[in-house]
């Protein structure tokens, strides 16, 4: 008799075992599988992101689910970047800059002026 | 997850049992692990349900050996495995005359059922863990040998030898007694 046929046998007498457990007990065994089913939450997934479970509602994330948890983030951070290179690129931005500091300085308005550019255009007339 | 656990309840109760020699704490044990398996791994597949399960009513047997190897380190000098109060309980002492099973009708033959299956339990009991463990997932639950690599957490060679060894120690101890199967 091989491995297998051997623990057939003997779990087929073990099962008959099962039909002689005391009825108290399968009734405690009832009993821890219904306070089982008190702390079980059907899991939700939301958005196909997050599975939350348990009783305290846990949010658990699979190996899928990981990265595209930070998606949103990088999106974020991608918009504010952006944002930041158009503020500088902003040529309005100079120039109100430049007409602060002309309204509010001391300085004449000839030292704001480009003497080279000046300079060049008296050269080439 | 009620469905599952319903399937699976008196198997465990029983493997329990032949781990801890007794009943009450065997039913802790039992209600121990349901409640961590409903609470912590619900978002989990159906498949993988009875692997985990196993897995947590193992953990679960072993925490409560560790409990009891500390209790009895400060109540007493007697070891841990040593101080079990199992001393009144005799295992399926209670015989249940409705019983339904096709295995045998008449009185008689139902009683050498019992003392079968008794000798079979004692023999059980007397493997070691490990062997014990991998021949009643191997067997009892059905699960293949990857399955009960994953749930005894070791390599699928180490549960072939445990079978294996469960196997030929079972056969040796019922021979012992006179019984063939």
């Amino acid at each position: 008799m091989n491995d297998k046929d051997f623990g057939a046998k003997v779990t087929h007498i073990l099962n008959w075992g099962l039909t002689r457990i005391d009825d108290d007990k399968l009734a405690r065994l009832r009993i821890a599988r219904a306070k089982a089913m008190e702390a079980y939450r059907e899991p939700i997934t939301v958005l196909g992101l997050v599975t939350i479970s348990g009783p305290s509602l846990d949010a658990k994330y699979n190996l899928i689910q990981k990265p595209l948890i930070w998606l949103p983030m990088l999106a974020l951070v991608l918009a504010l970047a952006l944002a930041g290179a158009n503020f500088l690129d902003d040529p309005n931005a100079d120039i109100g800059d430049l007409d602060a500091a002309l309204l509010t300085g001391e300085l004449p308005i000839n030292a704001f002026l480009d003497k080279d550019f000046d300079s060049w255009l008296k050269g080439s007339e | 997850m009620s469905v599952f656990l319903a399937s699976v309840e008196k198997r465990a109760f029983k493997q329990s049992v032949f781990a801890v020699r007794n009943e009450e704490s065997a039913l802790d044990i039992v209600q121990d692990a349901m409640l961590k398996l409903a609470e912590k791994y619900s978002a989990k597949p159906a498949g993988e349900l009875p692997m985990l399960f196993h897995r947590i009513l193992q953990n679960t047997i072993r925490d409560h050996f560790r409990r009891q190897k500390v209790r009895s380190t400060w109540t007493s000098l007697f070891s841990a495995f040593g101080s079990q109060d199992d001393d009144d309980s005799d295992l399926l002492e209670t015989l249940v005359t409705e019983d339904t099973s096709n295995i045998s009708a008449s009185p008689a033959a139902q009683f050498e059922q019992a003392q079968l299956l008794e000798i079979i339990q004692e023999a059980i009991e007397g493997l070691p863990a490990r062997q014990r463990q991998a021949f009643m997932l191997r067997y009892w639950e059905e699960f293949d040998v990857n399955e009960t690599a994953l749930a005894m957490g070791c390599s699928e060679g180490s549960v072939k030898t445990h079978c294996s060894r469960a196997v030929r120690a079972l056969a040796f101890s019922l021979k012992a007694k006179g019984i063939t199967l």
